[in-house]
């Protein structure tokens, strides 16, 4: 049986969790309604964001049965959730959704292709990631600049978008990054600083003209 | 610290993430190194941008269908527990069982067979061959072939 961690180090996660979520955690495990409503409540717009900017580029039209699917798991497993095993509520729940996200693009994935550029040296090995171009669909939408970040973003290889959107738009430490990828904190800060290597090589005339510039809207607009 | 360390450990600056002697390391070297001033500049510009990547959000309230099976699961997980019949009955049911064994066991042993009480016979034998085929009398005995698959 594996030991359990020291008790000290349960009490300092919780001190790192808001003290009200730690209430509703062990109301809704004691099967309270009102406190699973304040849990979806609280992470129901992260939750949800995050799916969209992880699969919602190729299913866009999915993300709210996605979003519903990964809450239900996770309110499911809730009665298994252990504060002694030093993971933060937001932290598992983002596993949750990192793990369902990576079902969804292994389900659906369409034309694998492993390319130079979507793989990590010494760490990716020949595992196929989705193809970086965008549903047609997509594509046909505006080139503003929201819509470039979306594709230079959704354009990367898997481990490192998962890096790029939970800490560049979920603002996660790369301690919890780590935990959620499964991997080491140093390895996750690699992988951002990889991810934003390639970001700025492609976002590189946005970046260079200056982010705070009117955007491609404005710009289609004055022309 | 080198470049390479600092353009690493630049995303942490100012987040609480860094030891603070790594940090006040990383500002030394960013006063030091024009290099790296002019990264962190073109970092805070892709930053910029990569903020202009907007949600959708929710397209329908999935709340009613979460919550209503968060609250199912609540139910199943902790309310039938405590109130299954069989949960309750259950062991009580195989303890008396096993005492109910125990007890016919006298009246279920097979009566002594003809050798047990000491008989001659001259009963059919069995012999194992695979070669002798299924019902040859050789020696006046009933031979019965062994399935081999047979344990």
């Amino acid at each position: 049986m594996p030991a359990r961690p020291p008790i000290n180090e349960a009490v300092r996660v919780l001190g790192r969790m808001p003290p009200e979520e730690v209430r509703w955690i062990l109301r809704a495990q004691a099967g309270d309604a009102e406190a699973f409503r304040e849990l979806f409540e609280r992470y129901r717009t992260p939750v949800y964001a995050t799916i969209e900017r992880m699969v919602g580029g190729w299913y866009p039209n999915d993300v709210d049965d996605f979003a519903q699917d990964v809450f239900l798991k996770v309110f499911r497993a809730l009665p298994r959730f252990d504060f002694a095993r030093r993971t933060k509520f937001s932290t598992w729940l983002y596993t949750f959704v990192r793990n369902y996200c990576f079902d969804v693009m292994k389900r659906h994935a369409v034309r694998p292709a492993v390319s130079s550029l979507a793989r990590l040296p010494g760490e990716e090995g020949d595992r196929p990631v989705l193809d970086p171009a965008p549903p047609p669909a997509a594509a046909a939408a505006r080139e503003e600049a929201g819509e470039v970040v979306r594709r230079a973003v959704q354009s990367l290889p898997p481990a490192l978008r998962e890096v790029v959107i939970l800490r560049q738009y979920e603002g996660l430490s790369f301690r919890d990054i780590g935990e959620i990828v499964g991997s080491q904190e140093g390895t996750a800060k690699a992988r951002y600083h990889r991810a934003r290597a390639l970001l700025r090589e492609r976002l590189e005339p946005f970046v260079r003209e200056g982010a705070l510039g009117p955007s491609l809207r404005d710009r289609e607009a004055q022309a | 610290m080198n470049c390479a360390r600092a353009r690493l450990e630049l995303p942490l600056l100012g987040t609480g993430e860094l030891d603070p002697r790594l940090e006040a390391a990383l500002w030394l070297h960013l006063d030091a190194c024009a290099g790296c001033r002019a990264f962190a500049g073109e970092e805070r510009a892709l930053d910029d941008l990569l903020a202009r990547w907007p949600t959708v959000g929710a397209r329908r309230d999935i709340s009613r269908e979460v919550l209503a099976a968060a609250g199912e699961a609540a139910r199943a997980g902790a309310a039938p527990r405590a109130l299954s019949l069989r949960r309750a009955v259950g062991p009580l049911l195989a303890a008396a069982a096993v005492l109910a064994a125990f007890a016919l066991l006298p009246f279920l042993r097979p009566a002594p067979s003809a050798g047990e009480r000491g008989e001659v016979t001259t009963a059919s034998v069995e012999v194992e061959t695979d070669s002798v085929p299924i019902g040859s009398d050789l020696t006046g005995l009933t031979i019965a072939a062994r399935d081999p698959f047979r344990r």
